[in-house]
């Protein structure tokens, strides 16, 4: 009798608090559920970046306010997580590529070709690595081609040849089998407010074309 | 499982996460700049003392202090701290691609010169915390000298007591690789001291 009293206490109680577990679990639901919210759409607005604060041209992909005394807050995460000092993009523009023409990703295992038109900057370089940010291992130590080394056609356009085995012409050894990040950067854009000045380099980007996969 | 709440409440709750969501989201990014291990600032601390010069060949450093370094670049880099006083920066400008930019600690670059700009075969940066000078005396400084002088003496206002310079070097072919870095290693970072200080003020 008195064991069947204690159960029947202790039902009720459970009974009592039943409100509050609810109410307690809506709240830990609501709490786990908006941190998920914002830490997703944060990730992927300073992975990814967003109309705001990128512009994409074919696989090239450029941070506009990079390196800028007040840049917006994702640019500055951006390049904070990413642990980049970029010059200001009034003297400097970064563009990046991980897929090439095609919307695959550029991996170390394939060829690619990459046609450029002659670009309006003092100075230009072009850089493999590995997609955090890496310099990758490179045998040749080939593994950037520059505005003052690169082979030219007659009109100023040029074909770079990324490949693991030895091209003629221009060359970047790339080696592995992980995914790659192409970057193109432009030292002394002294018109980027230009228009018309911006327009001609993002329209003279190189095509990223992929050839054979091994 | 049937949802046994009016609209309107239903409406609230989902409004009401997503602007909890929302101060989440700005709370990280805001946050981001300044917590972040991997950032410039902290990636350097290994390589580069503060207030000296750390001279990084991208080539052979492995892993990168800094992400996405270029390969034909070399780079100087000093963090700097100016509690205890200005910093000065001496570096050669040989040719128009040559440039020093000065960063905050989250990596804005508030002052930037290169070969072009000064048309000089070195520079010296002063550096001095933005509170301790007069801007109207910056300004003469800056424009002051101009030509094709040996050195060329610039101050620069910090917004910050720290930050980061970084001397960057291109290397047009593989062969000018060495002669480039022997002409970088000619620049220095260094604070200034109290009796240097006196003697410039004579």
């Amino acid at each position: 009798m008195k064991s069947r009293l204690i159960y029947l206490k202790n039902k009720i109680r459970r009974y009592r608090h039943a409100p509050l577990l609810a109410f307690a679990g809506r709240i830990a639901l609501f709490i786990v559920g908006g941190i998920a919210i914002g830490s997703i759409s944060a990730w992927y607005m300073i992975e990814k970046g967003s109309a705001l604060t990128t512009s994409q041209t074919g696989s090239w992909q450029l941070w506009i306010h990079a390196g800028d005394v007040g840049a917006d807050p994702y640019t500055l995460a951006h390049m904070s997580r990413d642990g980049r000092l970029p010059i200001t993009s009034s003297n400097a523009l970064y563009f990046a590529a991980t897929h090439d023409s095609e919307g695959e990703k550029i991996a170390a295992d394939c060829d690619y070709a990459l046609a450029g038109k002659p670009l309006d900057s003092d100075w230009w370089s072009l850089a493999v690595y590995t997609s955090d940010g890496r310099h990758i291992k490179n045998k040749s130590d080939r593994s950037s081609i520059n505005s003052s080394s690169v082979l030219r056609f007659e009109n100023g356009s040029f074909t770079i040849n990324l490949a693991q085995r030895v091209r003629s012409g221009n060359w970047i050894e790339i080696t592995g089998e992980e995914d790659l990040t192409l970057m193109l950067r432009l030292y002394g854009i002294r018109a980027s407010k230009d228009a018309q000045r911006s327009n001609s380099i993002e329209q003279n980007l190189p095509i990223i074309r992929r050839l054979d996969c091994h | 499982m049937s949802l046994n709440i009016p609209i309107s409440q239903l409406l609230f709750r989902i409004t009401t996460l997503i602007v909890f969501g929302a101060a989440v989201h700005i709370c990280i990014i805001l946050i981001m700049p300044h917590v972040s291990k991997g950032n410039a600032w902290s990636r350097l601390e290994d390589s580069a003392k503060l207030n000296e010069l750390a001279f990084l060949d991208p080539t052979t450093e492995r892993p990168s202090p800094i992400a996405f370094m270029a390969p034909d670049v070399r780079y100087a880099i000093c963090r700097y701290d100016l509690s205890n006083g200005p910093l000065q920066l001496r570096a050669p400008l040989p040719n128009d691609l040559w440039s020093i930019a000065l960063y905050s600690q989250h990596g804005e670059n508030y002052f930037l010169i290169s070969g072009r700009d000064v048309q000089s075969k070195a520079v010296n940066l002063l550096v001095v915390d933005d509170k301790t000078i007069d801007n109207e005396k910056q300004e003469e400084q800056n424009i002051g000298a101009p030509g094709k002088a040996e050195l060329r003496e610039i101050t620069v206002a910090a917004p910050a007591k720290t930050g980061m310079i970084v001397i960057r070097a291109p290397v047009p072919k593989p062969a000018f690789a060495a002669e480039v870095a022997t002409l970088l290693e000619q620049a220095f970072c260094r604070p200034i001291t109290f009796n240097q200080q006196a003697s410039r003020s004579q």
